[in-house]
């Protein structure tokens, strides 16, 4: 008698588990899965989202990417992988040191860089616009890249000074003895020993730059520099949007995130709660 | 041998600062400055002058912030952003701390919940924007369709002077999510077994254990995760761009919508950067409150 309830109340919490699960897994995915049946809708249905495309068809993406969206998914990819580069750069060098050396003026330095984590894009618009104009920069991968590095590097930097901080100091001070010099230490050495952590510096970089927005479009003009985020911008004019092909270029553009944030979600993971798990 | 070597080191050597560790720190220090400083340094000169587009033409001290603080529309922005930035995060607290004690447990179900739930975070604004207005815009929006068949009059909640401040400010919550998820349970994770345990013996139920023992525990990781999204939040510009344009009227124009606009659509830099100004001063505040959580964190 007692089992028989028992059961029951444990089987309507699962059931009410469950549904609270599918309507968590639904509020999160609904407008995706509108703008994917979206574009998957032939050419001459209405106008509108749908859930129930049919015929089910790729003309929008073919005509999408035949209207030359590929230069603008490569544009954004010029840029996403420079900037990983550019911050793997600084915030090797950087983290390293912060983790390994005494040197005055360190905290100083390290606040100044971390500073930048409160300061967005936004307060950097207008003036990086002037900088770029007096430079002929406008209009560049150049300064798409170094804005985007930027805004980055502070996470990254903080990120990586204590993926080395775990890294035993032993093995610095092995190489050293081998006479490996002070650089050779940390490239032949403690970078090996790193690669976890650079792959999550380069994750965070490759999605930020990806999804970069504001600056790509103020610091370019020409269309043949717009990255993928800006170019759905343009599609959008307030004379009316062409929902077909919009959603299929939507769709293009956050595939190439979306497939890196699950292949590697364990690194992202890591690196966005770094900000809040590790003391100064 | 062994005697020249220590003295040579020893002087002038020893008496050298050692390069070695700035020239490393240089690139990256330079690059955050060329991002920080010199943007600080740009907006509160432009701050102080009248300006023809980016030539400064004349001194006027504080006019531009006297003039801010007499337009009506920017008491409308600061109200909007203070909305916007403040119900957002309290929503996005509550979602998610809702959805951290939900998928707590490890189990592949909980896994893939987790992964979705973070899909709008590392999805570019534009895109959500755009997904947003597909939905819930427009007269033919599958919203409108189900509002339609039930016998309702059709809605598009981003042209309503009620309706687009709450609506913008619930997408960016649900949008930020994933975030706070994040970092709840990190801070979850933390708890330790018997605190939990002890609560069960002591007969609390599973809301008073929530309340009484869960939610003070999360405390430290709450405000590190409240002061993040806070100054997240501020920042955000492309979201509201797209989806309302600040409009209708002014009913969804935030401090950075208002910026974006003096800055490229009428060029008045001087008025920009006194707003970028305002932005920086509040956004280096809630820094200053973040690192004393941070470190406060790290002694306890």
């Amino acid at each position: 008698m007692t089992t028989s309830r028992h059961d029951a109340t444990a089987r309507s919490a699962a059931a009410a588990r469950a549904a609270f699960m599918f309507c968590v897994g639904a509020a999160m995915l609904l407008p995706f899965a509108l703008a994917l049946t979206t574009s998957l809708q032939a050419p001459g249905a209405p106008n509108a989202g749908t859930f129930l495309p049919w015929p089910l068809s790729l003309d929008n993406y073919v005509a999408v990417l035949r209207g030359g969206f590929g230069r603008f998914m490569l544009n954004s990819a010029i840029v996403a992988f420079c900037s990983i580069a550019v911050v793997l750069f600084v915030s090797i060098h950087a983290g390293y040191v912060v983790a390994r050396y005494e040197f005055r003026g360190k905290n100083l330095l390290l606040f100044a860089i971390l500073c930048g984590m409160a300061l967005g894009e936004l307060s950097a618009v207008v003036p990086l616009y002037f900088f770029g104009s007096r430079l002929g920069l406008l209009d560049t991968y150049v300064i798409l890249v170094l804005a985007n590095s930027a805004f980055i590097a502070p996470l990254a930097i903080w990120f990586l000074q204590g993926y080395f901080r775990s890294i035993p100091v032993q093995l610095d001070e092995a190489a050293l003895i081998d006479g490996t010099g002070r650089l050779g230490a940390l490239y032949r050495v403690v970078l090996p020993a790193a690669k976890p952590g650079l792959v999550t510096v380069s994750l965070l970089a490759f999605i930020g730059a990806w999804n970069e927005v504001l600056l790509a479009l103020v610091l370019t003009s020409s269309e043949g520099m717009r990255t993928a985020p800006v170019a759905l911008h343009f599609f959008m004019t307030d004379y009316g949007v062409q929902w077909g092909p919009l959603t299929a270029a939507a769709v293009l553009t956050t595939l190439p995130v979306l497939i890196l944030f699950l292949l590697l979600q364990r690194h992202f993971v890591r690196g966005l709660t770094a900000g809040a798990t590790t003391g100064l | 041998m062994t005697l020249t070597d220590t003295r040579a080191r020893r002087s002038p050597h020893r008496a050298k600062i050692d390069l070695f560790p700035y020239a490393l720190m240089a690139p990256g220090l330079l690059l955050v400055l060329f991002a920080t400083l010199y943007p600080v340094i740009f907006v509160v000169q432009y701050s102080l002058f009248s300006t023809n587009v980016y030539e400064m033409v004349r001194f006027v001290g504080a006019a531009n912030y006297v003039f801010l603080f007499q337009d009506e529309r920017f008491l409308e922005n600061l109200w909007n952003t203070a909305v916007f930035v403040i119900v957002g995060v309290a929503l996005c607290w509550t979602f998610g701390l809702t959805l951290a004690l939900a998928l707590r447990r490890q189990s592949w179900g909980t896994a893939v919940l987790r992964a979705i739930v973070l899909v709008p975070w590392v999805t570019n604004q534009v895109v959500l924007a755009l997904m947003w207005k597909l939905l819930l815009g427009g007269e033919f929006s599958p919203l409108n369709d189900l509002l339609r068949s039930v016998g309702l009059p059709p809605v598009n909640p981003f042209i309503s002077l009620e309706q687009a401040l709450p609506t913008l400010t619930v997408i960016n919550a649900w949008r930020a999510t994933g975030f706070a998820m994040l970092m709840l349970l990190a801070g979850l994770a933390a708890i330790p077994k018997e605190v939990d345990e002890a609560a069960e013996v002591d007969g609390a139920t599973k809301l008073q254990q929530i309340r009484y023992v869960i939610i003070p525990m999360l405390r430290p990781i709450s405000m590190v995760c409240i002061v993040t999204l806070m100054i997240s939040f501020f920042n955000v510009a492309v979201l509201p761009l797209v989806l309302t344009g600040g409009g209708p009227l002014h009913a969804t124009e935030l401090l950075s919508i208002r910026l974006y606009r003096e800055g490229f659509e009428n060029f008045d830099i001087a008025l920009a950067a006194t707003l970028t100004v305002f932005l920086i001063a509040i956004e280096l505040l809630l820094a200053a409150l973040y690192f004393r959580l941070v470190k406060a964190g790290a002694q306890s």
